[in-house]
């Protein structure tokens, strides 16, 4: 029975991976407080005035030419994905910037809870089948 | 074993849930910081899913469903089945925000095959299956309502932080910034464009200076984010 409890460990550890999601802490700054933006944050969103997005990592301003520069992705009002690669937002095209720091939030509880249910219902399985003492 | 597995069980399910300060998206959501970011086009750029329920005219009240599009003073835009809806500020009567899929529909049938299951345990199953059928229901209700949050009426504004374009709603669906009144006045055609920081907003005196819970995005700071103005 032990052997199949050691077994079932994989399965547990690959559903308890489940019980996490990414989810993104947000800052908010409109471009004449950009000096109050996150630097350290590993991406940047700049949203523009007709509703477009980019979304750049590797982001720096470029004060001395007025620019947001990066490498990333820009999106359509629909958020279809336009272009790819290396960008630039010129800062008179942005309304918002926002930075984006990724963090794991176990926000699955409840899965650790059925994997513990799961576990312990093979192992009565597990037994039964063992023994034939169960019928 | 049972009774060993219900604690744990119990403990889990009480962990549940986000406390009301997740509303402010700058103070993260309690969770811990990546190492290795994922790769940029992984970060969404479309709004959360929100259920906005709307005061109708013969008290009956209808539900709206969807993705969040913008919150501004005058409405919340939500994007049901493909179609921009909107819904008065004052007729809205409640907001459930979902911070991310709750996956009760997994820990459905996770439950229903873990109970017939435990017909393989002869004589146990009288308390295997109605342990089964207690962690089951109790996962998936709690899976269910764990990844919502109830936003009070009077922080509807803060919303904008979740929405799809949290400056406003774009041209494509009507603009909902008029230009600026004030000066310097520009013409109709032109674009508008971001405010210097070191140009003051001038309104009307009648108007009264925009407060820290005003709708649209702000900070802490006063005027540092204003909210789109109409």
């Amino acid at each position: 029975m032990n052997r199949s409890l050691l077994l079932l460990l994989p399965l547990a550890c690959l559903l308890a991976s489940g019980c996490k999601s990414t989810m993104y802490q947000a800052s908010f700054h409109q471009l004449p407080y950009r000096a109050r933006l996150d630097r350290g944050a590993p991406f940047l969103k700049a949203h523009t005035l007709d509703g477009e997005v980019f979304v750049l990592a590797d982001w720096k301003l470029d004060e001395r030419r007025q620019r947001v520069v990066g490498n990333g992705l820009r999106y359509d009002v629909k958020r279809q994905v336009r272009a790819r690669g290396a960008l630039v937002v010129p800062y008179d095209r942005i309304v918002l910037l926002e930075t984006n720091r990724p963090e794991r939030v176990s926000t699955h509880n409840q899965f650790a809870a059925m994997i513990l249910m799961t576990t312990a219902s093979l192992g009565v399985t597990a037994f039964c089948l063992a023994y034939g003492v169960c019928f | 074993m049972p009774a060993r597995a219900l604690l744990p069980l119990v403990l889990a399910l009480a962990a549940c849930g986000f406390p009301p300060g997740v509303l402010e998206r700058r103070n993260g959501f309690g969770g811990r910081p990546m190492k290795e970011p994922p790769d940029v086009s992984k970060v969404p750029v479309k709004g959360f899913q929100v259920s906005v329920t709307q005061r109708g005219d013969d008290d009956a009240d209808r539900e709206l469903e969807g993705e969040l599009l913008a919150v501004d003073r005058k409405y919340v835009w939500v994007m049901v089945d493909d179609e921009v809806k909107r819904v008065p500020l004052p007729d809205v009567a409640g907001v459930e925000l979902e911070l991310y899929p709750s996956r009760a529909g997994w820990l459905g049938a996770w439950s229903g095959v873990g109970a017939a299951s435990s017909a393989s345990h002869g004589w146990f199953a009288l308390v295997t299956g109605p342990l089964w059928l207690l962690a089951g229901v109790t996962s998936t209700i709690t899976a269910a309502w764990a990844n919502d949050i109830e936003v009070p009426l009077d922080r509807l504004h803060r919303l904008a932080q979740f929405a799809r374009y949290p400056a406003g709603m774009p041209p494509p669906w009507g603009p909902t910034r008029a230009p600026r009144r004030s000066p310097p006045a520009r013409p109709p055609a032109s674009r508008p464009t971001p405010r210097p920081a070191s140009q003051p907003t001038t309104r009307p005196a009648s108007q009264p200076a925009p407060g820290p819970d005003e709708p649209g995005i702000q900070t802490d700071e006063p005027g540092m984010l204003r909210p789109p103005a109409l």
